[in-house]
């Protein structure tokens, strides 16, 4: 990969359902290593474009672009296979299954001659990758359910990494976690960064957003109000960005 | 503590009570039956046999149950089946009518599945209708009249032959669990159904086909009922619209007792076979204690009670 | 007693094809009947069964008063030999089952079986076992096929079927005075019991009652719809001076007929005991009879059966059990004679 390359482009995105118009004129470039956080009220339009760039919707008009290729998604298998992972709000994991057999849900190792599953692999590989993320669990062989919501949340992130080759949609990855339960999983967002993984994150919390992105696009009933460096931009800016009161 | 708890996470309290469960009915009754033959191996052998068919649809529905659907017309497609072996083999070869047995069951269950994977009718209902529909073609089939078995190697195959000296249901048994429970536990098709049961959602984005997986279970379980079928054709040489009917009740139980979630997404194949075997070891040991029938319903009744409640007791914790 | 009439749906169907109608009951074979009467085992023989230390086990189909009593009549005739009771099943009319309750059973290595085989066809396999162990059978109403008297079984023991029905008839006549018209509501389907019975009151009112007559003949299978067809029955024949149904639960519904009606000089006579009906007999209402079957005695014949079987005796292959008629005289007697318990408190307070 380039410099420079984006790794998703997204231009003129149009989304309407039926008369209803959900996204119009969407445009954004994301680059690899780099964090961009969508931000905006209830029904601005934030998740409708996660699952456009996801392959749950297709685009009414517009075009995406992956690594500077045009790209279709038919749907969420089709993005997945193509590096894209979504760790979803309620994190879309199946509680009375074990970590590693979560980690590797709908693309299971298995070993010849017979296809049998791979457990001692899957479980080995599920073990390193919490390891490396820093994801204190007991161990890849717990039951899900037995896990806190910040240990689940970093299951989820920790699946998505080790899946995704390109591109990472959080979709409110902290909102039901504690204070220290965020912190870790953020630790875990900016790990992600190290990996040169581009990263669209949603987040209602402006404090987070602060900290983790290095760019914030701005959206509000489905129109795409601004992008802002992170660095050079203020919490008021967003604020009044946001509401559309100055 | 935790690598306790981690070590005992594959086998954790509720399928462990079923067989803390199985062995204390087991040493009760060895105890107080200890001249009435329970221990004989006539006995023991006598129990596997007389479970061997509800063991086979028990197993059957760990797959539909732990995919969070339920098939209740098991019991009618056993009839169907049964009867469709049995008339089809008056006329025609063995290997016909164990097609037809067989088959009517896969098409039965296919049936059931059709309707609850793409039509999106929920499975209680779906075979709830099921159950009365087959079991009215069972009894019109023949107008409720009983059809014999005669062909030989029919009755031994599936009935009370033995290969080696151990008899045919034993067998039938022992292959129904392994490849039971090799796919449901070392398979991608087991891991996706359990996906499937416990978290539908979770499954759909990781890109299992849900309503696939929901369309097998409840075609696996027509087959399992369809096997079931043959095995009463051969082991009462005759086939009836009755057989299965009353099969229900137990094989829900043995199931639930034996592990499985009602809920979907937990289960165990050979939970099922001991729980089936524990079902048929109390009919067994209260006969043999010779109880009144009242009584001896009244006491299987408050036993599987008491393990349901056990079993189940471990979800709130 | 709607069990009494199930208890024998099940095989009965094979039996009637094959059998004409006769002025008796006959066996599923075409044996004559033996008066359970005869089958008595004398008192000189306690000593020599007490000591051979028998056992028996009793494989019903199904839980019912009627099961009940001919458990009671069984093990009170065993008891009196010293033959102990070891197993008791019922099968719920289950074939597989019966099956397993059979082999179950066999452990305990009983001398004497009882049983229902649910059907012919399915029961011969299952017996096999207790055949080849030289268990002695006495089966109730049922012959699993390919049987043979006296080797494979000891007897089967039944209601005098014909006689239910000729009694019916008896009653019905002598409570219309010998003369009138009557309306005939028969089981329309093909079971050995009702069939015989039926056909049995047919043939008795025709033979020996010259001044009565069947003026209505109305088939049924489905006991819920007796209520309508009594009323057509009725509405065609308004002075119908009597009316046979051919069981109690049906019995209940003509009854309904008539009392909606306001008739009050109908009579009917049905089978098989039951609580409403027999309360309609005592306060003087349409019923004029019911005949039931003595099943304490059948079981308790089924027992000696099989004990004159144990000591090497000749049994007669096809045994029938007598019937009673019951009219408000000997409510509580007939009870007590078929049943072998206490009338219901219903009928006594009266």
């Amino acid at each position: 990969m380039t410099p420079g390359t984006n790794v998703l482009s997204l231009k003129n995105i149009h989304k309407a359902f039926g008369g209803v118009v959900a996204i119009q004129d969407f445009s954004l470039d994301l680059q690899a290593g780099e964090i961009v956080a969508l931000v905006g009220d209830n029904g601005a339009g934030k998740s409708t474009l996660i699952k456009i760039v996801s392959g749950v919707y297709t685009p009414t008009s517009g075009e995406i672009r992956l690594d500077g290729e045009a790209a279709t998604f038919s749907d969420a298998s089709s993005a997945r296979s193509n590096g894209i992972e979504v760790v979803y709000q309620d994190l879309a994991l199946a509680d009375q299954q074990p970590v590693y057999m979560n980690m590797f849900l709908g693309r299971e190792l298995t070993k010849p001659p017979f296809g049998l599953l791979d457990k001692a692999r899957m479980r080995r590989e599920a073990q390193g990758l919490v390891d490396e993320l820093d994801v204190r669990i007991p161990s890849a062989a717990s039951t899900i359910s037995d896990l806190s919501g910040g240990q689940r949340q970093g299951i989820a992130i920790a699946r998505a990494t080790h899946w995704a080759s390109k591109l990472i949609l959080l979709d409110e990855p902290t909102a039901a976690l504690g204070v220290a339960e965020t912190a870790r999983v953020e630790e875990q967002i900016i790990n992600l960064k190290q990996k040169n993984l581009a990263i669209l994150i949603i987040s209602h919390s402006l404090d987070q957003v602060f900290r983790l992105s290095d760019r914030i696009c701005v959206l509000r009933r489905g129109e795409q109000i601004g992008i802002r460096e992170t660095a050079s931009t203020d919490k008021n800016e967003i604020v009044s960005m946001i509401t559309g009161v100055s | 503590m935790n690598s306790v708890k981690t070590r005992l996470s594959g086998l954790d309290f509720q399928q462990l009570v079923v067989y803390i469960g199985f062995l204390a009915i087991f040493l009760f009754f060895a105890l107080t039956l200890q001249d009435d033959g329970f221990l004989t191996q006539r006995n023991l052998t006598n129990i596997i046999l007389q479970t061997a068919p509800a063991t086979i649809m028990a197993i059957g529905l760990v797959f539909a149950l732990s995919a969070g659907e339920i098939d209740l017309s098991f019991g009618s497609i056993v009839a169907v089946s049964a009867l469709s072996a049995a008339v089809v083999m008056q006329e025609h070869s063995m290997a016909f009518g164990i097609f037809a047995g067989l088959g009517a069951g896969v098409m039965i269950g296919a049936f059931n599945g059709l309707l609850v994977a793409y039509f999106k009718l929920p499975s209680f209902l779906v075979t709830l209708a099921t159950m009365g529909l087959f079991a009215g073609i069972a009894r019109s089939m023949t107008n409720l009249r009983s059809i014999p078995v005669l062909n030989e190697t029919f009755t031994d195959i599936f009935g009370s032959g033995k290969l080696f000296s151990v008899p045919s249901l034993v067998i039938w048994t022992i292959i129904g669990v392994a490849i039971g429970h090799l796919v449901y536990r070392h398979t991608k098709f087991g891991a996706h159904v359990l996906a499937t049961g416990d978290n539908p959602r979770a499954a759909q984005v990781s890109g299992i086909k849900v309503p696939r997986i929901r369309f097998y279970v409840l075609t696996i379980c027509g087959a399992c009922a369809g096997l079931a079928g043959l095995l009463y054709a051969g082991r009462l040489q005759a086939a009836r619209y009755t057989l299965g009917e009353s099969d229900l009740m137990t094989v829900i139980a043995a199931v639930i007792v034996g592990g499985t979630a009602l809920k979907g997404g937990k289960g165990s194949v050979f939970g099922a076979l001991i729980g089936s075997l524990m079902m048929g070891m109390l009919n067994n040991g209260l006969i043999l204690m010779n109880l009144r029938v009242s009584d001896q319903m009244i006491v299987r009744g408050l036993i599987i009670l008491l393990a349901v409640a056990v079993s189940l007791r471990d979800k709130n914790r | 007693m709607k069990q009494l009439i199930r208890h024998i749906l099940s095989g009965a169907a094979l039996a009637l094809a094959t059998l004409p109608v006769s002025a008796q009951t006959v066996g599923p074979q075409g044996e004559s009947a033996t008066l359970s009467s005869a089958i008595v085992v004398a008192d000189e023989n306690i000593q020599a069964v007490r000591a051979g230390g028998h056992t028996a086990a009793l494989l019903w189909h199904d839980q019912s008063d009627f099961v009940n009593a001919v458990t009671a009549g069984a093990t009170d005739e065993f008891t009196r030999f010293g033959i102990e009771v070891v197993a008791t099943t019922s099968a719920g009319f289950d074939a597989a089952k019966q099956r397993s309750d059979i082999e179950t059973a066999l452990v305990k290595k009983p001398s004497i079986i009882l049983s229902l085989p649910l059907d012919p066809v399915t029961s011969a396999a299952a017996f096999e076992e207790a055949k080849a162990e030289g268990v002695k059978l006495v089966f109730l109403s049922n012959l699993p096929s390919g049987y043979k008297h006296p080797d494979d079984y000891a007897a089967i023991v039944t209601d005098d079927l014909f006689q239910m029905g000729k009694q019916a008839a008896d009653a019905l006549a002598a409570a219309m005075g010998g003369k009138g018209t009557v309306g005939w509501v028969f089981h329309d389907a093909a079971y050995y019991v009702t069939n015989q019975r039926d056909n049995a009151f047919k043939t008795t009112i025709e033979n020996d009652y010259p001044d009565i007559s069947i003026v209505a003949e109305q088939g049924i299978s489905d006991p819920a719809r007796a209520e309508d067809i009594a009323n057509a029955m009725l509405l065609r024949n308004p002075d119908l001076g009597g009316i046979y149904v051919t069981w109690a639960g049906p019995a209940e519904g003509v009854l309904a007929a008539l009392r909606a009606n306001g008739n009050k000089t109908t009579k009917i006579v049905t089978l098989d005991l039951s609580e409403p009906i027999a309360l309609d007999m005592v306060r003087g209402g349409n019923v004029a009879a019911i005949v039931a079957d003595e099943a304490y005695e059948l079981g308790r014949a089924m027992a000696a059966a099989a004990i004159l079987d144990l000591l090497d005796q000749d049994v007669p292959p096809f045994v029938v059990a007598p019937a009673v008629t019951v009219t408000s005289d000997n409510v509580a007697e007939g009870w007590m004679q078929s049943l072998h318990i206490e009338a219901p408190k219903s009928l006594s307070a009266q």
